[in-house]
């Protein structure tokens, strides 16, 4: 019986990583048209990094993936203590809203962002993108943040009050510190949602800034491109390194 | 102490704006959307019609929702089928172990689903992987066409969204007290029963949610089916994309989108009902 | 016909056979052997650690003895899975089915079995009749007080009839008052249902008050099995002797043996104690007495009064200087310094009336106790 567990569990994970792997490893094959193996060969890669529109593309991603991780994880953090520390108006509607909009398929989030931008008259490009990945970025720190929050003594911030600091003092001398290292797991979570995206960055970017996930949209839809592979390799590692570090900030706390 | 009050007051005032101006207003901004008509100049005109609702009732139209609600559907199906034993046997592995195999699931789940669409193109392409193994052991002789099939979507989408399964599942399954498995054997039911009449309904809010995070988003992704199905397999998130994108009648995709949202809305009820049955509170 | 069933009634509901369980290594039980008979109430004592819950699961089914068989009701049940063995148990968190109302899990067990609904409609009503809980049907397990969910647990498995009912740690949830109540309802409801009840618990006092036998254990080994006053007034070792209440301890030297009575030399004793032991001369032992079981008087007093003689002649009592006097209500304690070194506490009642009867520390006293009330082992490291 415990064998048949490791053999199932197994042949999910090789299922998960098989595709990943292989294209890893095509990356260097030295074929061009075929998957038949070659040779070994870094010349995928040197095309990757002279293909010009596309490293743009890449840096673009990067950046907007920093902005927006960085302001969601500011805003989201706020958000989480208001709703837990805070009595005011709307208090539960905003708790549920947060929950939806994170079940919220991409699609209606793309969507209805790109309704708003247009009422607004805003061309879309830098700053419509950045606008809508912080919007899908936010609950998630909010969710995360709050859930390590409701985790706290709440003795700690009575004494803290006890000493006589004000709601802005608790915040940063108290509540902050506590709750880094949630806030700064959700900064890479919010990172690799928007590294991620397709969708929502597909209705609410235009052509005066490309961002990697479509630009790769565009050369797959033409078919297998050994340069897509080695692309494709360097996200993959790049999503592993990130999800490793989130994952150690998460654990020394706890 | 006069910080105190419009530090709070700061917050509060922008936390509200900020979720009116970007999660409310474009809400109802496309649910208005759905009643109004098109026109050569403007996307939306105003005005008040329900022709748009009706056209998505037409037999092309509920063609398509219906084969998207099919498909997706079974792809929540096979994800769930798949996911549940995996999640059931990664709660029971021993912690040190269970920590690196949770890690090595969550790397694929943040991967870009776009590569890993593309992934599966590598794998099912006639010059791909599938094809080069198969014809170098001899069991085929010419390349299996496998691409561009209804197939092909089905398998890329399981691919893409199996994470999105088995971590809900699993979060549902590690907080289960094996009391209650102990309990319900104790009582005399075999495995099998105390499995049935114990185990799912106690984990019946992870198993809505993780069913939420595979259905939803697999009527959307169009770029799964775009890449492995062609221009086949038209999906509901297809048919939104070209309602804005190509075809440029907003409100009829406007109308989709909010079918769809009323979609996601009945599962979220399930949801919350499934979880209220037991008494437990959502974080 | 008569001498069968004489001897039906006389075969051990459960038995345990050299059974051993390890544990990553580490031994949980270390060769227990222990019958557990028909209808008695029979309760497992020791310290968190000491195995007592092994022991339970073990019988119900839920863990596998790594060596040894366990037979229930003269069947070998060692590899049989917990549905199909006729045990039932009550869990320490009682683990009621959260998606459940109060009937659906007292019916959980007999549904199982596959009895007619109509049956199970009127057995559930039964069982919650006999735990107090009329009415209680439809209500949600989680609103329930611990008090309500522990007797749904209870029906939820004496409804099955079992063989044995075992319970693990079940009162250790409930406040005090709720604790001592229970106790009694408990015992009432084994009299009444005459099911086998096996308890697991580290409270001496509830072991004692609920019990026929005691088990006592310690660290995967059976120290003592007797009725509640056999361990408490002769302990076997000193480890049951501590664990089951105060304990005095002098230490002595065996001089002379005698019929069923040694005569023993400590700190200004020379006296024949009673003990079926067969000591040697020269032997050292340890003399144990229960504080209730001394008596101390001011030497004041003794010299005034004659006929207290008789209890504390000379070389049956031991002098001291009272250190402190912890007053607890019912009785108060008086902890004695001895001029031979050691010190020793009594515990009296609390006499409102009776002045001469409330020491102070400083008074000189002397400590005696009813001959034959003492228990003599031998020595232990």
């Amino acid at each position: 019986m415990r064998r048949l567990r490791i053999l199932y569990a197994t042949l999910v994970f090789v299922f998960l990583y098989l595709p990943l792997g292989v294209m890893v490893v095509y990356s260097f094959n030295s074929s061009r048209f075929s998957m038949a193996w070659k040779g070994f060969t870094l010349d995928w890669y040197v095309k990757l990094f002279s293909n010009t529109a596309l490293m743009q593309a890449a840096l673009n991603s990067l950046f907007i993936a920093a902005l927006a991780a960085t302001c969601s994880s500011i805003l989201g953090t706020l958000i989480a203590m208001a709703l837990q520390r805070w009595r005011f108006p709307s208090r539960k509607a905003i708790h549920t809203s947060l929950f939806v909009m994170m079940m919220s398929p991409d699609i209606v989030i793309g969507i209805s962002l790109l309704v708003l931008f247009m009422a607004l008259s805003l061309p879309l490009g830098f700053w419509t993108l950045l606008m809508a990945h912080i919007t899908l970025c936010v609950p998630f720190v909010s969710i995360t943040v709050y859930g390590r929050l409701l985790g706290f003594d709440p003795h700690v911030v009575e004494a803290a009050r006890d000493l006589g600091a004000g709601e802005y003092e608790v915040f940063r001398h108290v509540v902050l510190p506590m709750v880094f290292p949630a806030v700064l797991a959700g900064w890479f979570l919010s990172f690799t949602l928007s590294i991620d995206d397709v969708i929502i960055s597909f209705f609410t970017t235009g052509p005066t800034f490309e961002v990697l996930p479509l630009r790769i949209y565009s050369m797959v839809r033409l078919g297998l491109k050994p340069e897509v592979n080695a692309l494709c390799a360097i996200m993959i590692l790049i999503t592993a390194v990130a999800v490793f570090v989130s994952q150690r900030f998460l654990k020394e706390k706890s | 102490m006069k910080n105190d009050g419009f530090f709070k007051l700061a917050v509060i005032v922008g936390v509200i704006s900020w979720m009116a101006i970007f999660a409310f207003v474009p809400n109802i901004l496309v649910f208005l959307a759905s009643f109004s008509s098109t026109s050569t100049q403007n996307f939306i005109e105003p005005g008040f019609s329900l022709k748009n609702y009706a056209r998505l009732m037409d037999t092309t139209h509920l063609d398509i929702l219906l084969s998207s609600l099919r498909l997706s559907g079974l792809v929540t199906v096979i994800c769930l089928v798949t996911a549940y034993p995996f999640a059931a046997i990664l709660a029971r592995t021993r912690k040190p172990l269970r920590s690196t195999l949770l890690l090595l699931v969550v790397i694929p789940f943040w991967t870009n689903s776009l590569v890993r669409t593309y992934a599966m193109t590598a794998m099912l392409n006639s010059s791909g992987i599938v094809n080069n193994v198969l014809l170098t052991l001899g069991i085929i002789d010419t390349p299996l066409a496998m691409m561009y099939t209804p197939g092909a979507v089905v398998l890329g989408l399981v691919y893409t969204l199996l994470p999105f399964m088995i971590l809900p599942l699993y979060a549902a399954l590690e907080r289960l007290d094996r009391r209650y498995l102990e309990a319900a054997r104790d009582l005399g039911a075999s495995p099998w029963r105390a499995f049935w009449k114990v185990v799912v309904p106690l984990t019946m809010p992870g198993i809505v949610s993780g069913c939420m995070l595979v259905f939803l988003p697999g009527i959307g992704m169009f770029y799964v089916s775009d890449v492995l199905g062609g221009a086949k397999a038209m999906l509901l998130g297809n048919f939104i994309r070209d309602q804005f994108l190509t075809t440029r009648d907003w409100p009829l995709g406007a109308a989709a989108s909010v079918t769809l949202t009323v979609l996601m809305g009945v599962m979220l009820l399930l949801y919350w009902q499934s979880a209220a049955r037991l008494g437990s509170k959502e974080a | 016909m008569t001498e069968s069933v004489v001897q039906s009634q006389a075969l051990p509901v459960v038995q345990l056979r050299n059974v051993a369980k390890v544990y990553d290594g580490q031994h949980a039980l270390k060769d227990v052997s222990l019958d557990v008979q028909r209808g008695e109430f029979l309760t497992i004592l020791g310290p968190s650690g000491c195995g007592k819950t092994t022991i339970l699961r073990l019988v119900a089914g839920f863990e596998g003895a790594t060596s040894g068989s366990i037979s229930l009701d003269g069947r070998d049940v060692t590899d049989l899975p917990p549905e199909r063995r006729n045990v039932n148990t009550v869990f320490q968190s009682y683990a009621l089915f959260p998606h459940m109302n109060v009937f659906d899990n007292v019916a959980f067990g007999l549904r199982m079995k596959g009895r007619p609904a109509a049956e199970i409609a009127v057995e559930v009503r039964e069982t919650l009749r006999l735990v107090q809980l009329e009415g209680f049907d439809t209500r949600t397990v989680g609103k329930l007080s611990g008090g309500q969910q522990q007797r749904v647990a209870i029906a939820r498995a004496i409804i099955n009839r079992p063989l044995v009912l075992l319970l693990d740690e079940p009162l250790s949830a409930l406040d005090y008052r709720l604790r001592k109540q229970m106790q009694l309802d408990l015992k009432h409801l084994q009299r009444k249902l005459g099911i086998t009840f096996v308890l697991v618990t580290h409270d001496q006092e509830e072991a004692f008050s609920m019990s026929d036998r005691v088990v006592v254990m310690n660290n995967g080994h059976i120290e003592q099995i007797g009725t509640p006053v056999s361990v408490y007034e002769e302990p076997r070792n000193l480890y049951v002797a501590r664990f089951v209440g105060e304990i005095n301890i002098i230490d002595a030297e065996v001089v002379e043996l005698g019929e069923n009575r040694a005569r023993v030399r400590a700190q200004g004793l020379d006296v024949f104690m009673r003990t079926s032991h067969a000591f040697q001369p020269g032997e050292k032992v340890h003399i144990l007495l229960r504080p209730e079981d001394l008596r101390v008087e001011t030497l004041k007093d003794l010299a005034e009064d004659p006929e207290l003689e008789d209890v504390f002649a000379r070389d049956r009592s031991l002098v001291g200087t009272v250190e402190e006097t912890i007053y607890k209500g019912a009785t108060y304690d008086v902890v004695v310094r001895l001029d031979a070194g050691g010190i020793v506490t009594a515990t009296e009642f609390f006499n409102e009336d009776d002045e001469t009867v409330y020491f102070r520390a400083g008074d000189r006293v002397a400590v005696s106790w009813v001959e034959g009330w003492e228990v003599v082992l031998p020595y232990e490291k």
